[in-house]
């Protein structure tokens, strides 16, 4: 962002679009590039593409697409960012916040952050895909919107938010970082 | 007005079931035959559903959700389905998290062939990984504690160790570190995991991340048989699956009884095979862990090797030129054995021996004429009561799962603990009132408590306390006194007036009676108290052991036949030796000890877990002992060495098997004896009680855990690629701050 910062704006009447764009808020990307996606709430969030820019920021607005606006922190992800990379961390942010009572979360979100790892750096397999998709399935049956959980708390179906948006928003950008054996981005 | 429901209807995988309010489901759908798999559920402690192995899909407003059967209460017209694709996917899901990190090494594990991770992946989970990602690694295994290792890659988190530690037994020296998938089990970095329950947290660990020393390696779980008994280190009576290879014991498991000990042993009773052997095969006579495994006479002042004849014609010389001369003869000991060898013994002592001066207590109990008739209680009598009251030692030091389930009933609203602090016990901390008692004023201390008017100040007898203590007790309804010896330097009379003076001042009291050896009740029913004959009748007179040894010591009584070992229990060992040094003195015992330097002739008994018969515990409750090894050498039975005895002193018991003497002793006393040696899985008979039928239980302890064991299951299918994995890149793994270099947390 231009102009990253914290801004208090009026529920429904701005879009997203204002939000990013307009010079009173966050005043566009650096370099004008091009939106590839957006997070509406905070990491444990599914992410928008472009096409949703319009959407009013408002909760039942965001709720009907399948996100959350719940944190209110919007991070805006441009073209030149590795998607896979993007989700590995906020993965390994999970990881490392999981209590590591319960099972699904415990070894999931760890699970999950070291194939997107795999991924990120080499190693990675086209099965990999269907296998992350799987996992996130067994932490949040169905992968519905909002979620359905295997976990004891919330934590759970956060950790595939990111994941499952990434790969079904993204599977060409997976399948890049299969074929090179590394980031397309390095 | 609200209508209570006293049973609600609950629809499980489409079958209508009765079940109580509030239960959970996890234990009706078993009821009804319909096991979900778990790990961190156990019976006996409260769920807490972190395992999430047991996820089945409930119905609800917003559709079927999946909810943990173990964390979820039933109510009425709940519709459950446990098997529907959606929950075993769950399930399976779990079950592949969790051996994601678990390293497989159960060719080398303790726990492989009895392991409900092993079992259940079998029966519920995927036969191939799909992670090919390094594991988590630990140094392997660390020792926690004197008794038990603890191995963190296999540890799959339940929390059942740690639960058991904080919740049932109140200690604080394990607890989880760390947080994530490295979080581990760790002990406390100040105290070893020395608790005196620590075994339990092995037997109930679902993988074997917590192994116990003396088991380790010695044995693979489809190589051993197993019987059902009783533990009669203490009078508790716990039972107990006693395991060996062939005739080498291996192992001893907790048996869930509801009325007893719930599972649980405490360590002495779950760790002290190597008495059994003689601690592999020590055989100076002198030392307290050798076993004696042949009759012994002393000839020229030294203790030989003999044969049972003539052994048995010396013993019995000397027992009958002591039993001509009037009160010449006594008998000391027997609570360490069965009612049919106490009762046998004691025959022998009044029929053929013609004494009364017979005592099974070594002069550190309570005289049973007196304790004993008061209104007893049984244990769950005292996890009822409204309030306990303690007049004993540490119930956790002599009675260690007593302790447990006072602790279980303390714990919770309703019950308040009265404790007359006679010394640092265990159960201070969940004293309501606790009034302090200084050695030999336990009497003076009760009376001031329950007399109107002021107290006398040199007790030092807290106003408020008093007044509080008072207003609990009552008249004693729902109340139960434990009582038992406070002190072996005070004179058990103490304790004794302060006893009747609590059964006359709380007329609806009733009294869990607390001697502590390990069949010191069985040994009193049958006789082996002095003015108490078989069946607690009041007789004339007898001895006590004290009253015993002054007379050996004056020479007022020539000999005495002793079961077991005198000189290492009784408090005055001196007066105790003096007095042997001057007596003839036969002995019957399974181990040796300091006694056997007096001994004249020694008789090799079998001891607990080689010998058949009763035991009773202290609150009166018949079970079983099973034998399950051969007693070594010429060690005899003791309802065999009370029978030659006696013949060889010209009588005949009539008693020639454990059997006949059960017979003998069930219509001489009263007691059961006979129908609970023939039902030895059975959870016993409290003489007067009525007897409730008990649902037969197969012996399956390592299904008490809760968990289905390996019988039910078979080989999952295995299939795919046998090539080995590629090496993979791997993330950097955090570390834990506290030891960056992944060492041991503690390494003792």
């Amino acid at each position: 962002m231009n102009r990253p910062g914290v801004y208090e704006v009026e529920m429904v009447k701005n879009t997203f679009r204002d939000l990013i764009y307009d010079p009173a808020f966050g005043g566009g990307v650096p370099g004008d590039r091009p939106v590839k996606a957006f997070i509406p709430g905070g990491v444990s969030a599914p992410w928008f593409g472009p096409d949703q820019l319009d959407l009013p920021l408002g909760q039942d607005e965001v709720g009907g697409q399948g996100s959350m606006l719940r944190s209110g922190s919007v991070v805006v992800l441009d073209d030149t960012t590795c998607l896979v990379r993007a989700a590995w961390r906020i993965t390994k942010f999970f990881s490392r916040e999981s209590c590591g009572q319960c099972t699904p979360c415990r070894e999931g979100s760890g699970w999950i952050e070291r194939a997107m790892y795999r991924l990120e750096h080499g190693g990675g397999r086209v099965e990999d895909l269907e296998l992350l998709l799987d996992l996130c399935d067994n932490i949040a049956p169905g992968l519905t919107w909002p979620p359905q959980q295997t976990t004891i708390c919330v934590l759970g179906p956060s950790i595939p938010s990111s994941v499952h948006a990434a790969i079904e928003m993204f599977k060409g950008e997976f399948l890049a970082h299969v074929d090179k054996q590394g980031c397309p981005f390095d | 007005m609200t209508e209570t429901r006293t049973s609600v209807t609950v629809t499980v995988n489409g079958r209508a079931v009765e079940a109580a309010p509030g239960e959970l489901l996890i234990d009706v759908a078993e009821r009804a035959g319909t096991y979900i798999p778990r790990f961190c559920y156990h019976p006996r402690m409260e769920p807490v559903g972190m395992c999430r192995m047991c996820l089945v899909e409930v119905e609800g407003p917003r559709g079927a959700t999946l909810q943990p059967a173990c964390y979820q209460h039933v109510n009425d017209g709940m519709v459950v389905t446990t098997d529907s694709p959606k929950a075993k996917k769950a399930q399976e899901g779990v079950l592949e998290f969790l051996l994601a990190n678990h390293p497989l090494d159960c060719p080398v594990c303790d726990k492989g062939g009895e392991c409900p991770l092993q079992d259940q992946t079998l029966t519920h989970g995927p036969g191939e990984t799909r992670f090919v990602e390094e594991k988590r690694h630990f140094v392997k295994p660390i020792e926690i504690g004197p008794l038990v290792l603890l191995d963190r890659e296999r540890c799959i988190q339940c929390a059942r160790c740690t639960r058991f530690a904080a919740e049932v037994a109140g200690d604080t020296e394990i607890a989880f570190a760390g947080r994530g998938d490295l979080i581990e089990v760790a002990p406390s970095p100040e105290h070893p995991f020395t608790s005196v329950f620590s075994g339990n947290t092995v037997q109930i660990c679902p993988v074997g991340a917590l192994t116990a020393k003396p088991y380790r390696f010695a044995a693979r779980p489809w190589d051993l048989d197993q019987v059902e008994s009783t533990c009669t280190q203490c009078a508790v009576g716990c039972r107990l699956a006693v395991q060996s290879s062939g005739d080498r014991l291996t192992r001893v498991l907790g048996v869930d009884s509801d009325p007893v000990n719930h599972g649980w042993l405490c360590d002495k009773g779950r760790f002290t095979l190597d008495a059994v052997d003689g601690h592999g095969g020590l055989s100076d006579p002198l030392d307290p862990r050798a076993r004696i495994t042949s009759p012994l006479v002393r000839r020229d002042g030294t203790l030989v090797e003999a044969t049972w004849g003539e052994a048995l014609a010396r013993a019995a010389e000397l027992l009958r030129a002591a039993g001509e001369a009037d009160g010449g003869v006594g008998v000391i000991g027997g609570a360490a054995l069965t009612n049919e060898s106490a009762y046998a013994w004691a025959r022998v002592a009044r029929e053929v021996l013609g004494t009364e001066h017979v005592d099974a207590q070594y002069g550190d109990g309570l005289d049973p004429r007196r304790v004993l008739a008061l209104p007893g209680a049984t244990i769950d009598d005292a996890c009822a009561a409204r309030v306990v009251l303690t007049l004993c030692g540490d119930p956790r030091e002599e009675l260690p799962v007593l302790f447990l389930r006072l602790r279980g009933a303390l714990v919770r609203p309703g019950h308040d603990l009265v404790e007359l602090a006679v010394g640092p016990s265990a159960l201070h901390p969940l004293a309501t009132v606790s009034i302090p008692v200084r050695p030999g004023e336990a009497h003076r201390v009760v009376d001031a408590l329950l007399d109107e008017g002021r107290a006398p100040a040199d007790l030092a007898l807290d106003d408020d306390a008093r007044e509080r203590a008072r207003r609990l007790l009552g008249d004693g309804e729902g109340v139960v006194v434990v009582a038992g010896r406070t002190n072996l330097a005070e004179d058990p009379s103490v304790v004794e007036r302060a006893l009747t003076r609590l059964a006359d001042a709380l007329p609806r009291a009733r009294f869990l009676v607390a001697l502590r050896r390990g069949n010191v009740r069985g040994a009193i029913d049958a006789g082996l108290a002095p003015g108490l004959r078989p069946g607690r009748v009041l007789a004339a007179g007898g001895r006590d052991t004290r009253a015993q040894l002054a007379a050996l010591r004056e020479g007022v009584q020539r000999a005495v036949l002793v079961l077991g070992d005198l000189v290492g229990n009784v408090i005055d060992r001196p007066g105790a030796e003096a007095a042997l040094e001057r007596a003839d003195v036969v002995v019957v015992t399974g181990h040796g000890g300091a006694t056997l330097a007096h001994a004249d002739v020694v008789l090799p008994a079998a001891v607990q877990h080689e010998r058949a018969g009763t035991v009773t515990n202290l609150e009166g409750r018949v079970t079983a002992v099973v034998p399950k090894v051969v007693a070594p050498g010429a060690a005899w039975p003791d309802v065999a060495i009370a029978a030659e005895l006696a013949r060889a002193l010209g009588a005949d018991l009539a008693m020639d098997s454990v059997v006949e003497a059960a017979r003998a002793y069930e219509s001489a006393t009263g007691y059961p004896a006979l129908s609970v040696l023939l039902d030895s899985t059975s959870e016993g008979r409290v003489a007067g009680s009525p007897s409730a039928p008990v649902a037969r239980r197969p012996l399956d302890p390592m299904a008490f855990p809760g968990i289905r064991s390996a019988e039910w299951v078979g080989l999952g299918e295995s299939a795919g690629d046998r090539s080995p994995p590629p090496r993979w890149p791997t993330s950097p793994r955090p570390r834990c701050p506290r030891c960056p270099d992944a060492t041991p947390t503690a390494s003792r």
